[in-house]
């Protein structure tokens, strides 16, 4: 009995998660892919050349489809290639318990959000329609920008569709609704391969962690409270937007509008201290729109954490192959509390077994839990990074940090895969670091192909035995 | 001139006080300092209140504080639907806090000074705080240092809220009390600690919000009647969770931000029975906490723990007598003569715990401070201002403070003698330096200090420095910008005689005992980073030459007169803040590519408290520059806080702090 995990990276030219996995065992063969999607808008041509290579090796055998967290650099392909992926036999798709429309935590949580994306979206439009023209209003329109990642406005705004968006609707046509909602503490078995389910929380809490600290922090606001927050200060802003009482705050006796103060109105001088050329650095004016920002800042890191954490196990060897999403620390620090029903298996065993991690958010500092790379087998340890440079560049994101790399490398002996540069060990380009030790094991199993162009590849694959 | 303009206001936040029984002692009269108004001042020389909605777009009237109706009754009656209230209320709690600071630290609050805008080397003397009381619409409130503002927002009551709050009614964070000595306190601390905002270690956020709501809930005890009430109500035991502190916490976590519910957390908690229930003292918090609010509540806490040691100390004699001897008051209401004197006892020591905690202020380092350091300068001010331990708070403090964990490092005994900031000769002591040594370097530097102080000294010279002249002005001086432009000059002064002594010492290897003093260094730092990899030592280059700003700066240097609390006896201090700051390369240590230029800029310095009547350094509290330690904690610290910079772009991180703090 011969088994092996085959991990096809593929290169969208931008930041998303894209994993083809294929899990043979003997005659046994298994397709299962792992997150779609890139970061910023009009990538379709690439996500269809990857969706159509992805047909052409999946062929007319089965393929689950596992949607990690409804972000867009994880979901995107799912619905630019739907033409594609209606060609191809969808047997069936995994989702997070968040996503279970039969869980009740899950449900009010959706709710709740729902609630929320839908105020939220009311409040852009009021607020494109009210201040669209001004040249000050640019200023918030890049921080909405920042987090939706399209042009503040566009058509599409998939932060919006994130519960049960077009991508869910797509995955439950493609499968015939065959869903399975995944709860950490599940075994799901494939074959003789166990998959261990270790994220997102049960606990809400944990939910709410983002950065990773030095010390455990103690929560007292656990992630309803705080999506309730989030939805209290979007309804406070849509009151302040359409302001629907006249007589809220004040009746009218007590205020003159702006335009109308005139030079012996009472609010003259006010006005006149309040204008001072000099003394603009001291004006007001968009102060109270800045939740915006940081409501949808907010609302995505929230949603990081949401993310489904799968861990592969080969039947024989033992090995262990993670898959993390965009899982931060609150989620990794919560699969040492998981329990699995019918086996002994502990996170801390996982961990100590795996040889492929797939690097959290883009090897962002904050997604991955220093003592949980600690743990993993770094005589084999294979990482491969979803990332793309230069948008990650572009946008000012904190990965790809050079300590982050430098520990990636060391933990793994200089055998990291990113997405967007092909390692080639004799050339040494893509790290200054001096821990790269590779075996030549390694690259043996490193498969690159081309892309139809010719310009770069189209992915770079490695297959664990 | 009249002392005082009597205002009437709100004493708790009338959203949360609806209840008959709290109505009648929330109309407080605060009596708020006489100053000239006019049409310039319309608020008085230290604020600007403009009360513009940006959401709106409109202006509210605004009140004339000279007005005979305002006048005649002590200012308009208390009404959440008028804005002239609101900013007559905004006046009243932001004028009382400063008078409160200026009376502690005996001396003008000016606000933190700005680089011009056409000019970035050039500052600017900016006069008044700006108050926005209806400037956003949120459950927000917070101090900007970029506009060097205070915004309140406003919002209505959403159906789902708790407390007492009637859904669609308007709630306005400018009427809290609380909220608005919040803020402005956190405007002072930054006139007059601006790297404090900066947080190189956990507990400095973490402080600006702990200090704030301390000076925010002493404030309750200013009034009178709202003392007398809550002692009536509670027949005596003032601080006991059903009542007031209790009261208070559950009032100012309701209050607004959801993150200040961790006031109440730590101070208060609810059984299953719906009761409050005091929080016992936990050291393991202040290891395991680390939210800025919560580690703020900490400090707040263990305030409030050393608050209830003196009452119940101080009061005990007059239970007994109440009593007749047996400490256990009778069934009923108790006397209310005795109401009157447990409400003088607590607010004795509300006043005394402010005025200490103020003054712990000046004897703080000027940057990177944590919560330790603000114990040792407590002890500290509480021993300048009560030499005499009878009736001092200093044992109350240490116990208190122990039994929430907050020991600061380095020392040896949990002793008040061993927490007070030590003199300069003791540090000498300690360093061993002896015979001529001691001598050359000391003396000159104990004599540059007498040089640039003493008027004696100076007229010996016979070269008049300009520093006596400048400390003899802002000690005469009313008007505040002639004080804050004095205070340059002195500065300057200071800094010139300072570079040219420290000239003398530069490049010579024996003046490490200077360098000690004043925690700053004139030659290559070796720093030893931790790592796992050998290239353990990194350098930061010796600055280039000897002369010029760039080397050291005299941040402050404030000349106070103090009295001493019990027999008036005045001290003449000089207060030196010296900072320095050097660029740490990190390109060869594992800490590569964190930092712009792979270059982190690290600041050193110290507070030199100088004791005019004999011109000795009085205490040097010493953040040292070529501390390796400290550097390594706070690039731990900076990186596990570093964001994606489009994220701190959309918390406005680096423009509005205090806004991201307090929000969610």
């Amino acid at each position: 009995m011969k088994s092996s995990i085959t991990v096809r990276m593929y290169n969208q030219n931008n930041l998303g998660d894209c994993f083809l996995l294929k899990i043979r065992e003997d005659d046994y063969e298994k397709y299962m892919l792992i997150d779609f999607g890139s970061y910023t808008n009009g990538n379709t041509e690439k996500e269809k050349e990857i969706a159509e290579d992805i047909k052409n090796t999946v062929g007319e055998k089965p393929l689950t489809i596992v949607l990690t967290h409804q972000h867009k650099d994880h979901l995107s392909g799912f619905i630019n290639a739907n033409k594609i992926f209606e060609r191809i036999n969808v047997e069936e798709v995994w989702l997070s318990f968040l996503d279970d429309p039969l869980d009740s935590d899950a449900t009010s949580m959706k709710k709740i959000t729902e609630k929320f994306w839908k105020v939220n979206k009311e409040n852009k439009d009021k607020l494109k329609e009210k201040f669209g023209n001004q040249e000050k209003f640019k200023k918030i329109n890049t921080m909405l920008q920042a987090k939706d990642g399209i042009d503040g406005f566009g058509e599409e705004l998939y932060a919006e569709k994130q519960s049960g968006g077009q991508a869910i609707t797509n995955l439950r046509q493609w499968s015939n609704d065959n869903i399975r909602f995944l709860s950490p503490g599940e075994i799901v078995k494939l074959n003789n391969l166990n998959v261990y389910v270790l994220g997102p929380p049960k606990k809400i809490e944990y939910l709410k962690k983002l950065n990773p600290n030095k010390n455990e922090a103690v929560h007292h606001l656990n992630v309803m409270m705080e999506l309730n927050h989030l939805e209290v200060a979007a309804n406070l802003l849509n009151d302040a937007l359409h302001h629907r009482r006249s007589d809220f705050p004040f009746s009218d006796q007590h205020s003159t509008k702006a335009k109308d103060v005139q030079k012996h109105s009472p609010s003259a001088n006010q006005k006149q201290s309040y204008e001072k050329k000099d003394l603009e650095w001291r004006k007001i004016d968009f102060d109270w729109l800045n939740d915006f920002g940081r409501m949808s800042l907010h609302m995505d890191t929230l949603t990081n954490n949401s993310s489904l954490v799968l861990a592969f196990e080969l039947p024989e060897s033992k090995k262990v192959l993670l898959f993390v999403g965009d899982a931060q620390i609150g989620n990794w620090k919560s699969w040492f509390e998981v329990e699995f029903n019918d086996n002994k298996v502990k996170a801390k065993d996982l961990l100590s077994r795996t040889v492929f991690y797939k690097a959290g958010h883009h090897s962002s500092h904050n997604a991955t839990l220093l003592e949980g790379l600690n743990l993993m087998n770094e005589k084999e340890l294979v990482i491969m990074i979803p990332v793309n440079e230069d948008v990650s560049v572009k946008n000012g994101f904190a990965m790809l940090k050079p300590g982050m790399l430098a520990g990636y490398n060391r933990k793994s002996s200089g055998r990291v895969l990113r997405s967007d540069k092909i390692y080639q060990p004799q050339l040494d380009i893509h790290t200054e670091s001096n821990f790269i030790d590779s075996d030549s094991d390694f690259s043996k199993n490193v498969i690159i192909k081309k892309d139809l162009l010719n310009q770069s590849h189209l992915y770079v694959e490695y297959t664990v035995y | 001139m009249p002392t005082f303009r009597k205002l009437k206001g709100y004493a708790f936040d009338p959203s949360f006080s609806s209840t008959i029984g709290k109505r009648q002692s929330n109309q407080v009269v605060y009596k708020v300092r006489w100053e000239e108004i006019n049409a310039e001042n319309p608020f008085g020389e230290y604020i600007d209140i403009i009360d513009y909605d940006p959401s709106l777009d409109v202006y509210y009237d605004l009140i004339n504080l000279n007005d005979r109706e305002v006048l005649a009754d002590h200012g308009l009656d208390p009404t959440e639907g008028n804005p002239k209230f609101h900013q007559q209320q905004v006046y009243a709690v932001v004028m009382s806090v400063i008078s409160q600071f200026e009376n502690a630290l005996g001396r003008k609050i000016i606000w933190s000074r700005r680089y011009k805008v056409d000019d970035s080397t050039k500052y600017e003397y900016i006069s008044k705080l700006r108050i926005y009381p209806h400037a956003i619409r949120q459950q927000n409130a917070y101090y900007s240092p970029e506009k060097l503002a205070l915004l309140f927002g406003y919002f209505e009551a959403a159906n789902n809220w708790g407390g007492n709050n009637i859904p669609g009614l308007a709630i306005f964070t400018c009427l809290s009390p609380d909220i608005v000595a919040h803020e402005v306190t956190h405007a002072i601390i930054d006139s007059m600690h601006p790297y404090w905002r900066f947080p190189t270690n956990p507990d400095m956020l973490a402080f600006h919000e702990g200090f704030s709501d301390i000076i925010a809930l002493l404030q309750r005890f200013t009034f009178t009647n709202v003392v007398e009430d809550q002692i009536r109500s509670s027949k005596g035991d003032l601080l006991s969770t059903k009542n007031l502190l209790g009261d208070l916490a559950i009032q100012f976590g309701q209050a607004i931000s959801p993150n200040r519910r961790a006031l109440r957390s730590f101070l208060v908690s609810i059984d299953d029975k719906g009761e409050a229930k005091a929080v016992e003292p936990d050291p393991q918090k202040y290891y395991s906490t680390e939210d800025p609010h919560s580690r703020g509540a900490i400090l707040v806490a263990a305030i409030f723990d050393a608050f209830t040691r003196l009452y119940k100390y101080q009061i005990a004699d007059l239970l007994r007598i109440a009593s007749n001897g047996t400490g256990i008051l009778a069934q009923g209401d108790i006397s209310p003569d005795l109401v009157k004197r447990l409400s003088d006892e607590a607010r004795e020591i509300a006043t005394k715990l402010l005025s200490v905690c103020i003054r712990a202020i000046d004897y703080c380092p000027p940057l990177d401070l944590t919560f330790g350091d603000y114990l040792r300068a407590l002890i500290t001010a509480d021993i300048e201002n009560n030499p005499d331990e009878e009736k001092s708070l200093r044992f109350a403090l240490l116990e208190a403070f122990r039994s929430w964990g907050i020991v600061p490092l380095g020392i040896n005994t949990f002793s008040v003698d061993s927490l007070v900031w030590k003199p300069l000769d003791n540090q000498l002591n300690e360093n061993k330096i002896v015979g001529n040594e001691k001598f050359n370097k000391m003396k000159l530097f104990k004599q540059a200090i007498k040089y640039i102080f003493d008027p004696e000294e100076n007229k010996k010279i016979n070269s008049r420095n300009l520093a006596i002249n400048s400390i003899e002005k802002i000690l005469r001086e009313n008007n505040r910008e002639k004080i804050y432009q004095n205070y340059n000059l002195l500065a300057a002064e200071v800094h010139r005689i300072f570079n040219s002594k420290f000239d003398f010492f530069r490049d010579d290897k024996d003046h490490q005992d200077i360098e000690k003093l004043i925690g700053m260094s004139f030659n290559e730092i070796k720093y030893y980073i931790n790592s796992t990899s050998e290239k353990n030592i990194i350098r930061a280059p010796k600055r280039q030459t000897a002369t010029g700003d760039g080397i050291f700066q005299v941040y402050k240097c404030v000349p106070v007169i103090r009295h001493n609390q019990k027999d008036g006896t005045p001290s003449k201090l000089m207060i030196i803040t010296l900072l320095q700051k050097v660029y740490v390369d990190l390109s060869n240590s594992d800490f590569k590519g964190y930092f712009p230029n792979n270059q982190y800029s690290y600041r050193g310095g110290a507070t030199l408290i100088i004791d005019l009547s004999n011109f000795e350094i009085k205490y040097a509290i010493i953040k040292d520059i070529t501390d390796s330690k400290r550097l390594n904690s706070q690039i731990d610290f900076t990186i596990s806080s570093i964001q994606n910079e489009a994220d701190s772009a959309l918390m406005m991180k680096d423009s509005e702090p205090f806004a991201a703090l307090h929000i969610h």
